[in-house]
């Protein structure tokens, strides 16, 4: 009897890991993977205006959105827009973390003030820039006036790059955080025996940097770029809320064109094979840039 | 072993007393209702007509909803596609339900004697293609021309453009005086309501959406006229200086601070600015026609949801209640809005004289052809058209051959 209460307390204990894994793995599945396989579903599907599948189309949702023109100029301003966020807040990111890993009088508060922009949501930053941008009331226009100069017609909509860089801004500004403290906290776990021995060695400032912080930094630089890329890629309340993806889908990005084609034009076809096609192009991403960053960690 | 079957019977004690206390409603009837939000007072309106609406029907529960109009597409659209599609629902269209037949006919749940008092304006535009009403009005709104009295004033303006050559030469006066400090006229090209401002203009060059068989005449010559005066305005300076982002709201805030001469916007507009001292004036036209002013309804509609024949009756009695109770027009009053029904609206009549001035309006009103199954379609065309043109990367006679191509055939 001892035998068997024993043997069923060890198998319980193996068991157990998996009943604390289980609330996430319930989550992960029902609020990611079902919706995933539920909007690939229906993008092979003919949708009515009410979302309502008619049954399979051969692909045809697919054809029409690659034929379309619109959808090449959105892709192509989704390249735009994740390249220049991502390596410029890269590169300041690497800046402020160069700088806030030294130790100076209010790094603590230069640190704290930092993390704001991250974490205000996105909604309130978007709204909040959309009026620093205005032509009539905002506070860049009020600045200029102040030092001397003329208002500027910041989100003129007659020049949809201009609005479109400046959206590109406002990403850059928050994400800045996020790749900061990334980059931070790896430049934190670099060992300063390293530093000593270059010093020793004769080796400068910019020499130590690029033969010692940034060799030890690409894990931290590796991650934060994959993930910094899949949430500029599928960003939406900046350009939602700034322009809409107006004028005629000229700012729009890729998640906002889907948002659009879906729910202003009930055009689920389109939302739904978008939706599919820049999941994937995410994931092909993510894994060449994987493959080839762990290639080379091999070597 | 005592305490553990002490607790469990005390367990099983609670979970009795939660299930019959689940159990004493199930014999209600319940009605999900979902409402967008039209202010802060909506909720509070709509809980009163339901709470009042209950104690005079014992056994039936309605279940309000509210949504706010920035989500309520995204909302309802989701419910439906996963079957879970309300009761009664409140919403500006509803042509994309009549595809898949999610619709009751509104004589399924409507009298006869509501289906007389509601207005004729408003109930034409709501017969569908197979000559059957799927949703009524519920609420309404008219645009008219508003204009600042103090900046017509200083300008030495004595009364509302009628015309849109009047309305050049207004603006230019305006332009003339204040040297680019004050936008002569509010221009809305943005995806939120662009193609009101389109109505706004097309109907008033002689052009329109359909002729009167319901074809599409979105790039017939009145309609590029009316685009390239729009056009025009803007690029001439006489308008706000960015419309495509610019929408009726922010409009409606910057002509509150002085910075808009004129614009269109719904009749809700002064209530929400009591201070501005505002005229208003129908919308100008070509001269060769009558103004035409355009109407905005929202609409209640029934999902066909398979009911019982109780719930039927107790969804016809509360669409009933909704238009007859005194709540009804107390509200429309305080939201500004305009009734649907003919008693209504001449009760608003003695307790505001404006409602007299709207009254008259629906005279000469036309609203969207929301009831053509390709209607969004068309909406979201014509605001990307005309958007295209704003920014010189089409002209008006393409940009409008090209969305008469794409939702014609």
């Amino acid at each position: 009897m001892n035998k068997k209460k024993k043997s069923l307390k060890k198998k319980l204990k193996a068991f157990t890991p998996y009943l604390w894994l289980l609330p996430s793995a319930i989550l992960l599945i029902v609020m990611v993977f079902i919706p995933i396989i539920r909007t690939l579903w229906l993008s092979l599907n003919d949708i009515s205006r009410a979302c309502i599948a008619k049954g399979w189309n051969n692909f045809a949702n697919y054809i029409t959105t690659l034929k379309n023109p619109t959808f090449w100029r959105v892709m192509l301003n989704t390249v735009v827009w994740t390249v220049s966020c991502v390596g410029i807040s890269t590169l300041l990111g690497f800046i402020l973390a160069l700088i806030l890993n030294e130790k100076f009088h209010g790094r603590k508060i230069a640190r704290t003030i930092l993390i704001f922009p991250w974490a205000t949501s996105l909604a309130i930053t978007a709204g909040m820039w959309k009026y620093i941008y205005d032509a009539n009331y905002g506070g860049l226009n009020a600045l200029l006036n102040a030092l001397g100069f003329q208002s500027v017609n910041w989100l003129n909509n007659s020049h949809p790059w201009q609005m479109f860089a400046l959206m590109i801004v406002v990403a850059i500004v928050v994400t800045v955080p996020f790749v900061t403290f990334c980059l931070l906290s790896g430049m934190q776990g670099i060992s300063h025996d390293y530093y000593e021995a270059a010093s020793i060695d004769g080796a400068g400032p910019w020499k130590r940097m690029i033969h010692i912080t940034i060799p030890h930094l690409r894990p931290a630089l590796n991650t934060s770029t994959v993930l910094n890329v899949i949430y500029v890629f599928n960003s939406f309340p900046i350009v939602w809320t700034i322009s809409m993806g107006a004028p005629a889908h000229m700012t729009d990005t890729i998640t906002t064109y889907m948002y659009s084609a879906s729910f202003k034009q009930f055009d689920y076809g389109t939302g739904t094979s978008v939706s599919v096609i820049g999941f994937l192009v995410l994931l092909a991403f993510s894994l060449i840039y994987m493959g080839m960053t762990m290639k080379r960690e091999e070597m | 072993m005592k305490k553990a079957a002490k607790l469990i019977s005390l367990l099983l004690v609670l979970v009795m007393v939660l299930g019959m206390s689940a159990c004493g409603a199930k014999g209600d009837i319940e009605i999900s209702f979902i409402v967008c939000e039209y202010s802060d007072n909506t909720q509070e309106y709509m809980e009163k007509i339901i709470s009042d609406f209950e104690a005079a029907h014992e056994g039936v529960k309605v279940n309000l909803e509210m949504v706010s109009w920035d989500d309520a597409t995204t909302t309802i659209q989701s419910r439906v596609g996963s079957g879970q599609a309300p009761d009664i629902l409140n919403l500006d269209s509803y042509s994309q339900y009549l595809e898949d037949n999610l619709l009751l006919p509104a004589e399924d749940y409507v009298s006869d004697d509501l289906m007389n008092t509601f207005y004729q304006t408003f109930y034409d535009y709501n017969v569908a293609t197979d000559g059957v009403v799927y949703a009524v009005p519920f609420v309404a709104s008219v645009r008219n021309l508003y204009y600042s009295k103090a900046i017509f004033e200083e300008c030495g303006i004595a009364e509302a453009p009628a015309t849109w050559d009047d309305v050049l030469d207004v603006c230019q006066i305006i332009l003339d005086k204040y040297n680019g400090e004050v936008y002569p006229w509010g221009m809305d090209f943005t995806t939120n309501e662009g193609q009101a401002n389109f109505s706004y203009f097309i109907w008033n060059f002689g052009g329109g959406w359909v002729d009167e068989n319901n074809n599409w005449t979105l790039n017939c010559p009145e309609n590029v006229e009316a685009l390239q005066f729009m056009l025009d305005m803007y690029n001439n300076g006489l308008t706000n200086a960015n419309p495509l982002t610019d929408d009726r709201d922010s409009m409606q805030a910057m002509m509150n601070n002085g910075k808009i001469a004129m614009m269109i916007s719904a009749n809700f507009f002064p209530a929400l600015y009591p201070d501005l001292d505002l005229g208003v004036a129908p919308i100008p036209s070509n001269g060769e026609q009558e103004s035409i002013q355009l109407g905005v309804q929202d609409r209640l509609m029934v999902f066909d949801n398979d009911y019982s024949e109780e719930k039927l009756e107790a969804i016809k009695q509360f669409v009933e209640y909704m238009f007859t109770c005194d709540d009804y027009a107390d509200w429309c009053l305080t939201e500004g809005l305009l009734p649907v029904t003919q008693e209504c609206f001449d009760y608003l009549i003695t307790q505001n004289e404006v409602y007299q001035v709207y009254k008259d309006a629906l005279a000469s009103v036309k609203f969207y052809p929301s009831y053509l199954p390709d209607w969004g379609d068309a909406r979201v065309g014509a605001i990307e058209a005309v958007q295209s043109c704003a920014t010189g990367s089409m002209t008006p006679q393409d940009a409008l051959d090209a969305l008469q191509a794409k939702i014609a055939g």
